[in-house]
């Protein structure tokens, strides 16, 4: 097993195999952290063709990661089946319907398609899109419907924001509005999730009535609610006595997005899938955002009190300590009973645009140490802080997506917060507005930071360090397994979750010390194949029936 | 979906079907050391894996050649040729499988060319097998049957296509051939790790061997590593798809796609390789016409221990008469699963009167049709093709089986109607052991048999009100 100071050895040896041209590309993403100085890392460019990704489509980051979880919206998609039935239901993000009458609607289970066939690609098929906007109308009446595009509809011209604008005016109490999430726009997940939110802000954000009523009112961003994890916040807000208006988009309806724009401050927990939104947001109704992180039980009592410092009374402040007094209990109790197993083993994270910096304040709080991290879509300022925003380079991938052009809204616009105050609460509270700082000033120095981390990349990484557990996705866990290294898998939980708050650190607690004391990996290979001396022992008497060990 | 909307549905609401490549991907899988690249965009591969990994809990590694906007303006031969070049160095594969996707197939990129060219320009190369995969034409099915098509046209014999063997390796394989058991090739849809297994076996049994095409047995239901494989271990080698026009002949097991697509049929007409054909051996009917053919072909006779199974099967079909008589069971999935699982539900008794799949192309009904089972209820069953979830399930509702067999996706109805679910075939998801699961033989209608009788078993006791421990 090699240590820290190998990785420059390892590193060379990866790049190695690759041909000259791709291991100069490759070796940009690929860089040793040093805390101190942070160094500048590659990342959202383009996957090499033949080099095993993690990544998906823009589609699936559309369609999939942020619309995915909405269960009042219907997602239509435009394409051949495949696309479709792939992104059928297979996140675990959870919702719960309302109980009176008109909220329990619930379409997340279904998957619309267009089913494409020969002669839609040969002749178009808007028409047939039409229609199929048509019959999910009448069926279902829903308030509003998305039309998601595939790879071939951007290629055969099909105009899906026409379309919508025509079924929109023809269903007039339905809201029909088009993606165009091709999959081949963007160099990942991550263009789909702008692409949906741009169109989200367009045509949602700010079309409903102020109803979001309470004293401390915030939006919760880029939380998806995998596995129960906003289920776990919203009670979280709700014993402090905060109101959540809209969480993008776990658990949420068509109604909490329209009127989102009247909360007074916007949390941002995934910072790369929607950290724009947040700043349109502040353009144009005069909400200021802060980053958040509710993975960790100290970064949850660190957020709740960020949360409490915005708003400043004192009454949400003694409240706040009090909720995380009380959950901290049992929090150092769960903590305590596993660190003899967790503390000194090792993890590794290659997941998202920021579970694999989040989930690394978990592993602190085990004891345990984070030997190599790094994103599947995450941009430059995910890693080394949004500092590098205005340094980094635009090129043909990015420049596609569109970009808004963003104005205070005449009547809706508010500003939340003078610029002396919120200068006075960074200074006195260190409350740092509009800011993330990134994942690589957390990560010791010498640690392996890689953006889209390949297959065959993190085979060499597992042989090379043998990992307690590996975090990643159910693409990677069968592959890291058969190295006989557990893998958990952070995009869909296995194991269980929810992970976010209190409880769910003592979910993750219990899960991970169970899987760093597996017995499994001790099994492979029978004893005469290691060339253990096979020895049986006969009965004799007096002695017991079943002697299994030795 | 409900009245008059779904009549008229033109889209599919909760399909009942999945996309070429991936049934591409699946074939390719059984090949030794093959990885496959999907031309087109990168989310295809990335759905497709993640697919199938949850189905089969194995790694699955598919590349991509990863179109970006230039690409589809221009065309994606540059894109080809860096992805097949990249798997080759990461990996040292020995074929690398080409599937195009709905994209590449829009902007009409020639595959086959590309690979033409490519060769010349790289003569170090490894085997490249092409394939069309436009899933607007296709299911999972189509693409699945097309690449074995694929790629034993493009290896086996001499002269036909350019990546078969040169004359002397040719001799080599004809020597090998000859000094071993008599080799048979099979052509199965897409079956569970462990029926190709018992396909296997039971060849061995009758003394002859087993070419499977593709053979995942092992490259999608393996075990733990000792030591690291860049490819996992297993699958059928080119050497013996090369020589598959060598074999004594080839057996179809389950062929229901035109002849176009049927590798055997094609091993038959250019080398004159005897091909039989029978429908997958479901059940006792569909096993014993497999052993006659069997034990016809390699002139042996069938071994005691098999013919002790099908005894204890027909005790198990006698006792589980009373559980099964006349139960309505719908089946669902792909074609060829949903025929062999419709022999066998008559044969047990059962009366299975819906069967629906996904696939278009008229192949599931007139297939169910030409096996002329009497119906077991004064209704004729009813078989629909291009036929979705959503529309199937005002269907079910009206027509009230007491039990499902399908896929994972039927769980929905499942769900809402309280009907029982067993679930086989295509995705499952929701329940573990998928790769084990078996059907072929006397031994898997066993398997099979006992996992129907006890779901229903299940079901009744739990319904009922006494909670009776003796049913
Ligand atoms: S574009 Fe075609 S090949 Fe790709 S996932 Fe969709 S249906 Fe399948
Ligand atoms: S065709 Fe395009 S949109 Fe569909 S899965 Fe493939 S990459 Fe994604």
């Amino acid at each position: 097993m090699s240590s820290l100071a190998d990785n420059e050895k390892l590193k060379d040896d990866i790049l190695d195999i690759y041909p000259a041209k791709v291991a100069r590309k490759r070796k940009k993403s690929i860089v040793l952290n040093d805390p101190g100085e942070i160094p500048e890392i590659q990342a959202n460019v383009r996957t090499i063709p033949g080099i095993i990704t993690q990544r998906g489509c823009s589609y699936a980051g559309c369609k999939g990661v942020v619309l995915g979880p909405t269960r009042d919206i219907i997602n239509l998609t435009h394409g051949p089946i495949g696309c479709g039935f792939y992104s059928w239901l297979t996140r675990r993000n959870q919702t719960r319907p309302g109980t009176e009458a008109g909220s329990d609607e619930n379409f997340m289970t279904y998957c619309f398609s267009t089913d494409m066939q020969d002669p839609n690609i040969v002749f178009g098929g808007e028409k047939k899109l039409k229609k199929a906007v048509k019959e999910a109308y009448d069926t279902f009446h829903p308030k509003a419907i998305g039309i998601f595009s595939t790879c071939p509809v951007g290629l055969i011209g099909d105009d899906v924001h026409a379309v919508a604008r025509e079924m929109t005016e023809e269903l007039g109490d339905c809201n029909v509005f088009g993606f165009s999430c091709e999959g081949y726009k963007g160099v990942s997940q991550s263009a789909g999730h702008h692409i949906a939110n741009n169109q989200l802000f367009k045509h949602v954000i700010g079309k409903g009535e102020e109803k979001t009523e309470g004293e401390f009112k915030i939006n919760l961003l880029g939380e998806y609610n995998i596995g129960g994890d906003a289920f776990v916040l919203e009670d979280i807000f709700e014993k402090c006595g905060i109101t959540l208006g809209a969480t993008f988009s776990g658990n949420s309806t068509y109604d909490q997005f329209a009127s989102s724009y009247s909360a007074d401050l916007n949390c941002i927990m995934c910072h790369r899938s929607i950290n724009y939104v947040a700043e349109m947001m502040e353009e144009k109704y005069g909400i200021p955002w802060i980053k958040v992180n509710f993975i960790g039980a100290e970064s949850s009592a660190k957020s709740l009190r960020k949360i409490a410092d915005y708003f400043g009374s004192q009454k949400l402040k003694d409240r706040v300590e009090e909720v995380i007094a009380e959950e901290m209990s049992a929090v150092s109790a769960a903590r305590d009973e596993v660190l003899p197993r967790t503390e000194g083993k090792s993890a590794m994270l290659f997941v998202g645009g920021s579970r694999a910096h989040h989930y690394q304040d978990l592993f602190t709080e085990l004891g345990m140490k984070t030997l190599a991290a790094g994103y599947e879509f995450g941009h430059r300022d995910d890693y080394e802080g949004r500092r590098v925003i205005p340094n980094i380079k635009i090129d043909a991938d990015s420049r596609n997506i569109e970009e808004l052009s963003v104005s205070a809204d005449p009547d809706k616009y508010n500003q939340r917060i003078t610029d002396e105050e919120r200068a006075r609460l960074t200074e006195e509270r260190g409350l740092e507005f509009s800011d993330y700082e990134g994942l690589m000033p957390q990560m010791e120095e010498g640690t392996l930071v890689i953006d889209d981390l390949s297959h065959y990349e993190m085979e060499e990484l597992i042989k090379a360090h043998k990992p307690d557990v590996f975090c990643a996705g159910i693409k990677e866990k069968y592959a890291v397994q058969k190295m006989g290294v557990p893998l958990k898998q952070l995009h869909s939980y296995d194991y269980g979750g929810p992970y976010a708050g209190f409880a769910g650190a003592v979910n993750f607690y219990k899960d991970i010390a169970l899987m760093v004391s597996s017995r499994v990996w001790g099994l492979v290979g029978a004893p005469w194949e290691k060339g253990e001396s096979l020895s049986p022992v006969y009965v004799e008497s007096g002695a017991p029936a079943v002697t299994m060990t030795e | 979906m409900s009245g008059a909307a779904a009549e008229n549905y033109q889209a599919a609401g909760n399909p009942c079907r999945q996309c070429m490549p991936l049934g591409a991907s699946w074939a390719f899988k059984g090949i030794e050391g093959c990885i496959p690249v999907l031309h087109g965009s990168q989310g295809c591969a990335t759905y497709i894996r993640r697919f199938m990994i949850s189905h089969f809990r194995e790694p699955i590694d598919i590349a991509s050649s990863s179109f970006d906007e230039t690409t589809v303006i221009f065309g994606g031969q540059e894109n080809l040729e860096q992805a097949v070049m990249n798997v080759f160095n990461q990996y040292k594969p020995e074929v690398i499988g080409i599937a195009t996707t709905c994209l590449s197939e829009t902007i009409g990129d020639d595959v086959e060319r590309f690979v033409r060219e490519l060769r010349m320009k790289e003569p170090g190369l490894c085997t490249l097998i092409p394939v069309s995969t436009p899933s607007y034409q296709g299911t999972q099915e189509e693409g699945f049957h097309r690449t074995v098509f694929s790629i034993v046209s493009h290896l086996a014999g001499a002269d036909v296509g350019s990546d078969a063997g040169s004359e002397n390796e040719q001799n080599d394989l004809e020597e090998q051939a000859e000094s071993s058991l008599p080799a048979l090739n099979f052509f199965l849809p897409m079956v569970t790790p462990a029926d190709i297994r018992w396909i296997r076996k039971v060849t061995a049994a009758m003394k002859g061997e087993a070419l499977i095409l593709p053979d995942i047995s092992d490259t999608l239901d393996g075990g733990l590593w000792n030591e690291y494989n860049a490819i996992p271990p297993g699958g059928t080698s080119v050497d013996h798809v090369r020589s598959m026009h060598l074999s004594e002949a080839s057996m179809e097991l389950g062929a229901l796609l035109p002849d176009d697509w049927r590798p055997g049929y094609w091993l038959q007409k250019h080398y004159g390789t005897p091909t039989l054909s029978c429908g997958l051996p479901v059940g006792i009917d569909g096993t014993d016409h497999f052993f006659k053919i069997l034990s016809e072909i390699l002139g042996s006779s069938v071994p005691q221990e098999i013919l002790e199974e099908r005894n204890r099967l027909c005790d198990a079909y006698a006792d589980a008469h009373k559980y099964l008589y006349g139960k309505k069971v719908v089946i669902y999935g792909d074609s060829s699963t949903v025929e062999s699982l419709y022999r066998f539900t008559s044969e047990i008794g059962m009366n299975p009167l819906f069967c629906f799949t996904g696939s278009p192309g008229g192949i599931l009904k007139p297939a169910i049709e030409k096996l002329e089972i009497p119906p077991v209820a004064d209704e004729a069953p009813l078989i629909l093709e291009d036929c979705d979830f959503a529309d199937a399930e005002d269907i079910i509702e009206d027509r009230k089986p007491d039990l499902l067999i399908g896929n994972s996706k039927g769980y929905k109805i499942s769900r809402r109607t309280g009907i029982p679910l067993l679930r086989t075939g295509f995705p499952i998801h929701d329940r573990f052991g998928a790769s084990r699961q078996r059907m072929l033989g006397y031994s898997g209608a066993l398997e099979l048999l006992d996992r129907i009788v006890n779901i229903l078993m299940e079901k009744k006791q739990d319904d009922s009100e006494v909670g009776y421990t003796y049913l």
